[in-house]
C-alpha cells in the first residue's frame, strides 16, 4: 500500500513503469526497489527458502539479509531490496536454489 | 595439572589425525589421545576442496587412493556418518599433446591397479560436462570413480566414532615441547599439561616440521598459502571435479550446489600466510570466464586460505621419523591429503599394531628417500 | 551507465556517508588532503536520511532539524569543501597491501588505494529469534523504515513494535504519521530505554507500552496474521500471561552491533564491549584503530546517537588527515572531546561512557544513581493551575538537548551549560509565545490558557500528523495514556514554513481536563483485535535464513561436544550462505554462551573474509589487474 498523504515527507517516486511478476503485469515506479514495488502491490512472500521453501520476504532492506532473493531478469538471488525496479523487467518468486539456466 | 598417559598421542586434529585415532581404535589400541591446537578440523582439511581421486601417477599415490575411495564408499555404513559422497568422477583435460600422452601413460599404470580411468575424447567431455567450454581441449583423462565428498563431516565422523571406541580428543590444546629420553618421547608437554606417551603421531599438516623441531629432527615439510573460494549454492548442474594441471586449479559443484574452486599460485613464497589476496578472484573469474562461461552470474561468496604441507617430491611422509624412536610422521601431503586420509589412518594403525604394512609399497612413504635423492615426483598436483 | 575509473589512489577513504563519515570526509577535505567518500546507497546521509523528527542535542549539532535535513546540509558541506563522492559503491574487502576493493553498482570491481582509511560503516540491527521469526511481514525497523520514509510503501497497517528504545519509539511514531497502527510496542526491559519523551508522544496517541513484555512468537502462514506476547519477570516468561494480538507486521528493533567487518578483515584488534553494542574495533580518544593507519566513527565504534556520530567523525577525519599531513593531532581536537564529552553526558550517555572506559582502561568516576523518568512517564507533579495562561514543559528526562533554551526570546527557559539538565521555566519571563513548543524536538512542551472561557481551558499542543485538525471540527481529546477524555473543538491552527511541518493546534476542553488532554485524534481509536493464543505447532525458530537451520540443530551440535561458532557453521551450514553468517552468527554465539555457561568474549567469531557481498564472476573477471606487480 503506497503512502499517499504525510505530514513532513514528498516522495519523489520517478515515473510510472510496468513489469512482470511472476506472469502478472505490475505497476510501479522508477524510484522504487523490486521488494517495495511489490509490497505496494500487495505481494509480501518473495521467495521460499532453499531447503524446507519457507516463504519469505522483506526484511533486512538494505541487501544484507538475502531473505528476499529473487529472480529478476533469469538471473536468481538477485536482492530485490536494493535492486531498482525498471520497465519490462522480469521478476519471479524463488523457490530454493537457483538454475544458472534462469 | 596432573600428568596423564596416553599409548598413542596423536597430534592433529585434521582428516589424517581423526582417521588415525579411529584406525587406531578399530584396531584395539586402548588408549589413545588426540591433541589439536584449535577446533577440529581447522586446519587444511577445513579449507579444502573436498576432491577424491584415484588419477595419480605413480604407483603408491594410486593404490593409496583406490585404497581410500573405497573406504569413503563405505564411510557412512561403517562410521555411520553420511559425508556427503558424490561420486561424479573427475576431468583432466588435456590442452597440448604431450599432456595427452602424459595422462595416458599414467591411464595405463591406473588400470593396472585397477582404477576405471580412461582417456575421453573432447565431445565427452561436453557431455559428461555441458557447462565446460572444450575449444582448447584434447580430450581428457576421467574415472567415473573418483568423487568429493564433505571434509567436516568427514572429520566428525572419524572422530566421533572414535571417542565412541574410547579415544579421548582435547582441541584447544597446544603442544610446546617433548620430554626426551634415549631418542625418544617420553612425554608430551602441552598448554593442559604433560602426557606420558607409548607413541606420538605427527599428523600436525603444515605444522608437522615445527612439531618434529620440538623433538630435535628435521623433516622437509614446508607450509605453502593455498587460496581458494565458493560461490552461493545454484541447482545441480555439474558433475566431475575439473582439474586444470596446466592453469593449475580445481573446481566442482559440490551436493549442496556451491562451486568450490581454487589455484596454486607458482609465486607464492614458503611459509605460513592465511591471508586473502584480491588478486587470486580476479584471475581465477577469469578462468571461470574462459572455461564456463555459462557461470558468469554466479556469485563468490567467501574467499579463504590454508596451506599445502609440501615435501620436495609432492609426496607424503607416513613413517618413522629418524633420529625419534617413537614418532611417526604422517604429514606432506601437498595438497591431496583428504584424499588418501582412510588409508594414512589405516597405515599408522598397522605400523603402530603390527609394526609392517601390507597393502602398500611404504618405501616411497619413508623419510630416508629424501637421503638418497632418489625419488619421483607427482606430476599431477594442483 | 557510466564507469568508474577502476583504480583509484587517495589519501583519506572514508567508508560510509552517514552522519559521521560525512563529518569526517568533509573535515579531512576541509584540511587539504586528497580525500574520497563511498558508501552504498545513492545519496550521502546514511540514516539520517529517514529520520524525518528533528534532531536534540544543541546548536553545534543542529538540533532542532529533521534529520533529512541534515542530510541535505552535511551532503551540501561535502560539495562545498570539494570532496568527492562515490554512490552506489560498497567496499567489500581490504587486503594487506592496503587495497580496498569496492563493488559499484553491483557491476563494477573498484580498486582504492588509500593512505589511510576512515571506516563510518555504522551497525548492524539484531536480530530477535522466535517461532516466524522469518515470516514476511517480519521487518528488522531499519529496513521498516526505508519502506515508509523512502519507498513511501506502508509495510504493515497494524504492527507489533518490538523494543522501546530511541529506534522502536521513534519508528513507532513515524508509522503513525504514514498513517498505519501501532498495536503495540513490547519492551523486554521493565523500562523503556529510549528518551521518555519520544514513549510520551506515542503513548498519548493511544499506543499500549507494554514494559517487561516481549514476543513470544509470531503466527501466520506465508505472512504474519498474529502475534502472542508475555510478561516477563526476571526474563523470564510468566505463565499465563500470553495473550494474542491480530497484527499484520512484526517490526524488530531490539538493538544494534557495530558493523566492523572491515575492520576484522583489516586485522584490526577487536574488544568485546557489551557497553558499545558488541565486538567493537579497538580504538583511541582520536579515534584510531590498532592499525594506524585505520580510524572508525559512529555506530561502528559503539552504539551512540547521530550528534555523538559527527563529533566522531571530525575528530577521525581531522586524525587521518594530521597522519597524511605529519601534524600533532591532539593541539586540534581539544574541542571536539570536549563536545564529546558533553554529549555522552546525563543517563542515556552513561552506557557508552562505561563502554569507552573499559577500551580506554580508565575508570569512570563515581556517578550518583541515575535519575530515570517513572515507567509510567508520568510527571511527578503536574501543576494543575486554575488560571493564566501558561507553558507546560513536560520534559523530565535529562536528554542532552537546548533548543527550547536557544529558542527563548525572553530567556525564560534555563538549561545551563550541562545541557543535559532539565529544563527550568520562569513563570515571569514566560510571554507563553509558543516558540518554544515548535522548537522543542520531543515535543514536550505545551500550552495551557486557563482563561479562555468560564469553564472551558484551551489547549495547545504540536502537531505533526495528517491530517491535520481544521478550526471548527470537533475531535476526541486523549490523555498522557491515551484515554479517551471526550470530545475537543478545535479552536486553531497555526501553521508557518519556520515551523518547518510542525502545528500549534489548539482545542478546547472543561477546565478538569486541561491538565491531562495532550493529544486529538480525528475519532475515538477502535479497540485492538486481541484473539485467541493459537496453538504453537512449530516451536523451533529458524535460525539461519540462508540455509533454514533450526534452532535444535544448532544446540543438538553444541550438546554433542562442539563449542566453537566454526564447527557449529561447517556442521550445520549455519552461517554459510548468501549471507555469510551476517544475521545468524551473533544469534549463535548467544546460544553457545548460555549453553556453555561461558561469556560472550571467550567465544570466537568466525575469520571476516572477502568479498562483503556477494560478486559474479564476470564483475571479478573484468575488474583491472593492472599495477598488481605493485604489490
Amino acid at each position: 500500500m503506497r503512502i499517499e498523504r504525510h505530514p513532513i515527507l514528498t516522495f519523489d517516486r520517478g515515473c510510472r513503469v510496468r513489469f512482470t511478476f511472476d506472469g502478472r503485469e505490475l505497476e510501479a515506479f522508477s524510484h522504487e526497489t523490486v521488494a517495495a514495488a511489490l509490497l505496494a502491490n500487495g505481494v509480501p512472500v518473495l521467495r521460499h527458502s532453499v531447503g524446507e521453501l519457507r516463504p519469505r520476504g522483506f526484511f533486512c532492506g538494505i541487501g544484507r539479509c538475502a531473505s528476499c532473493s529473487m529472480i529478476v531478469n533469469g538471473i536468481p538471488d538477485v536482492r530485490a531490496c536494493v535492486t531498482l525496479v525498471e520497465e519490462g523487467m522480469v521478476v519471479e518468486t524463488q523457490h530454493g536454489l537457483g538454475s544458472i539456466h534462469g | 595439572m596432573s600428568t596423564e598417559r596416553a599409548d598413542v598421542v596423536i597430534i592433529g586434529g585434521g582428516c589424517t589425525g581423526t582417521s588415525a585415532a579411529y584406525h587406531l581404535c578399530a584396531a584395539g589400541v586402548k588408549n589413545v589421545l588426540l591433541l589439536e591446537m584449535s577446533y577440529l578440523c581447522s586446519g587444511a582439511t577445513g579449507r579444502c576442496g573436498g576432491g577424491m581421486r584415484a588419477q595419480w601417477s605413480t604407483r603408491c599415490n594410486i593404490q593409496l587412493a583406490k585404497y581410500s575411495l573405497d573406504a569413503f564408499g563405505r564411510f557412512s555404513d561403517e562410521i555411520g556418518q553420511d559425508i556427503e559422497l558424490h561420486l561424479g568422477g573427475y576431468l583432466l583435460p588435456a590442452f597440448n599433446p604431450q599432456m595427452a600422452g602424459e595422462f595416458r601413460k599414467n591411464i595405463v599404470l591406473q588400470n593396472a591397479l585397477g582404477v576405471p580411468s580412461t582417456f575421453v575424447p573432447t565431445e565427452a567431455i561436453r557431455s559428461l560436462a555441458p557447462i565446460i567450454e572444450t575449444d582448447t581441449m584434447l580430450g581428457a583423462a576421467y574415472c567415473a570413480t573418483d568423487g568429493k565428498s564433505n571434509p567436516f563431516l568427514t572429520v566428525k565422523g572419524y572422530a566421533e566414532r572414535a571417542r565412541a571406541l574410547g579415544a579421548r580428543i582435547m582441541t584447544d590444546t597446544t603442544v610446546t615441547g617433548f620430554k626426551m629420553a634415549h631418542g625418544r618421547i617420553e612425554s608430551v608437554v602441552t598448554s593442559r599439561g604433560r602426557i606420558d606417551a607409548g607413541w606420538v603421531v605427527n599428523a600436525a599438516g603444515a605444522y608437522a616440521a615445527n612439531i618434529a623441531a620440538l623433538a630435535g629432527a628435521i623433516v622437509p615439510i614446508t607450509p605453502y598459502r593455498h587460496q581458494a573460494l565458493v560461490t552461493e549454492r545454484v541447482a545441480h548442474c555439474f558433475n566431475p571435479m575439473f582439474i586444470n594441471l596446466y592453469e593449475s586449479l580445481y573446481f566442482s559443484q559440490t551436493k549442496n550446489g556451491a562451486f568450490v574452486m581454487g589455484q596454486t599460485d607458482k609465486h607464492e613464497i614458503p611459509g605460513f600466510n592465511y591471508r586473502s589476496h584480491w588478486l587470486f578472484e580476479l584471475e581465477l573469474a577469469r578462468k571461470v570466464m574462459k572455461f564456463a562461461p555459462i557461470l558468469r552470474h554466479v556469485r563468490v561468496v567467501r574467499h579463504w586460505a590454508g596451506h599445502y604441507a609440501m615435501t620436495p617430491d609432492r609426496q607424503p611422509i607416513i613413517g618413522p621419523c629418524p633420529g625419534v624412536g617413537n614418532m611417526l610422521i604422517a604429514s606432506g601431503y601437498s595438497g591431496h591429503g583428504y584424499m588418501l586420509a582412510p588409508a594414512s589412518g589405516r597405515i599408522v594403525a598397522d605400523l603402530i599394531t603390527r609394526g609392517s604394512v601390507d597393502f602398500v609399497d611404504m618405501n616411497e612413504f619413508s623419510m630416508d628417500r629424501f637421503k638418497s635423492k632418489l625419488y619421483v615426483v607427482e606430476a599431477d598436483i594442483v | 551507465m557510466a564507469e568508474l575509473h577502476p583504480i583509484i589512489r587517495t589519501d583519506v577513504l572514508v567508508v560510509g556517508a552517514g552522519p559521521a563519515g560525512l563529518a569526517a570526509a568533509i573535515e579531512a577535505a576541509r584540511l587539504g588532503v586528497r580525500t574520497l567518500l563511498i558508501d552504498d546507497k545513492k545519496s550521502p546521509g546514511g540514516q539520517l536520511v529517514k529520520q524525518t523528527h528533528m534532531f536534540f542535542g544543541s546548536k553545534n549539532e543542529r538540533a532542532g532539524v529533521r534529520g533529512i535535513d541534515i542530510a541535505v546540509e552535511l551532503g551540501r558541506e561535502l560539495e562545498a569543501v570539494g570532496c568527492s563522492f562515490m554512490a552506489e559503491t560498497m567496499a567489500i574487502g581490504v587486503f594487506d597491501d592496503g587495497t580496498v576493493t569496492a563493488l559499484h553498482r553491483d557491476s563494477q570491481i573498484v580498486r582504492i588505494i588509500p593512505r589511510t582509511m576512515v571506516v563510518a560503516t555504522g551497525a548492524f540491527e539484531n536480530m530477535l529469534l522466535f517461532p516466524g521469526c522469518d515470516l514476511p511481514g517480519v521487518y528488522g525497523a531499519g529496513g521498516f523504515q526505508t519502506l515508509m520514509n523512502l519507498d513511501g510503501v506502508l509495510p504493515g497497517t497494524n504492527v507489533l513494535m518490538v523494543g522501546a528504545g530511541n529506534i522502536g519509539l521513534i519508528v513507532a511514531y513515524q508509522l503513525m504519521q504514514a498513517g498505519g497502527r501501532v498495536a503495540a510496542v513490547v519492551e523486554a526491559m521493565p523500562r523503556t530505554g529510549g528518551y521518555s519523551v519520544h514513549a510520551s508522544k506515542i503513548r498519548r496517541m493511544g499506543v499500549p507500552l507494554h514494559l517487561a513484555h516481549t514476543v513470544k512468537a509470531v503466527h501466520g502462514a506465508d505472512r504474519v496474521n498474529a502475534a502472542t506476547i508475555v510478561r516477563l519477570e526476571q526474563g523470564k516468561e510468566v505463565p499465563g500471561s500470553a495473550f494474542t494480538l491480530a497484527v499484520d507486521s512484526v517490526c524488530l528493533s531490539v538493538g544494534l552491533s557495530p558493523l566492523a567487518e572491515l575492520c576484522s578483515m583489516a586485522g584490526c584488534r577487536m574488544d568485546f564491549v557489551p557497553a558499545l553494542g558488541g565486538y567493537v574495533p579497538y580504538h583511541d580518544e582520536n579515534m584510531m584503530t590498532s592499525n594506524d593507519r585505520i580510524f572508525i566513527a559512529g555506530d561502528v565504534s559503539g552504539i551512540e546517537e547521530a550528534s555523538i556520530a559527527m563529533v566522531e567523525g571530525t575528530i577521525a577525519g581531522c586524525s587521518a588527515a594530521a597522519r597524511i599531513l605529519g601534524w600533532n593531532v591532539e593541539q586540534r581536537l581539544g574541542e571536539h572531546k570536549r563536545q564529546l564529552e558533553t554529549l555522552r553526558g546525563g543517563p542515556y550517555g552513561k552506557k557508552a561512557r562505561q563502554g569507552k572506559s573499559e577500551l580506554w582502561g580508565i575508570e569512570l568516576e563515581d556517578e550518583p544513581a541515575l535519575e530515570y523518568a517513572p515507567a509510567s512517564d508520568l510527571p511527578q507533579a503536574v501543576q494543575r493551575f486554575t488560571s493564566g495562561k501558561r507553558l507546560v514543559i513536560e520534559c523530565y528526562d535529562r536528554i542532552p538537548c537546548n533548543p527550547c533554551e536557544e529558542a527563548c526570546r525572553q530567556g525564560a527557559i534555563r538549561i545551563g551549560p550541562d545541557i543535559t539538565s532539565v529544563p527550568e521555566l520562569d513563570a515571569d519571563k514566560c510571554t507563553a509565545c509558543g516558540v518554544c513548543m515548535m522548537r522543542c524536538p520531543g515535543l514536550a512542551i505545551f500550552m495551557v490558557n486557563m482563561d479562555y472561557a468560564a469553564d472551558m481551558a484551551e489547549v495547545t499542543i504540536p502537531f505533526e500528523q495528517c491530517p491535520l485538525p481544521q478550526k471548527g471540527e470537533t475531535w476526541t481529546a486523549l490523555d498522557r495514556q491515551g484515554a479517551v477524555l471526550g470530545p475537543a473543538l478545535v479552536t486553531r491552527v497555526v501553521s508557518a514554513t519556520a515551523f518547518d511541518r510542525k502545528h500549534l493546534v489548539s482545542f478546547s476542553v472543561p477546565k478538569q481536563q486541561a491538565h491531562d488532554a495532550r493529544h486529538i485524534v480525528p475519532a475515538p481509536p477502535s479497540p485492538r483485535l486481541i484473539e485467541a493464543t493459537p496453538q504453537l505447532l512449530d516451536t523451533d525458530p529458524i535460525i539461519c535464513r540462508c540455509e533454514d537451520v533450526r534452532l535444535s540443530a544448532i544446540e543438538k551440535v553444541i550438546d554433542q561436544g562442539y563449542r566453537s561458532y566454526d564447527e557449529i557453521r561447517r556442521i550445520t551450514r549455519a552461517g554459510m550462505g548468501p549471507c555469510q553468517g551476517k544475521t545468524c552468527q551473533r544469534l549463535i554465539l548467544q546460544i553457545l554462551s548460555r549453553k556453555l555457561g561461558v561469556p560472550m568474549d571467550s567465544l570466537q567469531p568466525s575469520t571476516v573474509r572477502p568479498p562483503l557481498k556477494p560478486v559474479p564472476f564476470d564483475v571479478l573477471a573484468a575488474a583491472s589487474m593492472e599495477d598488481a606487480n605493485e604489490y
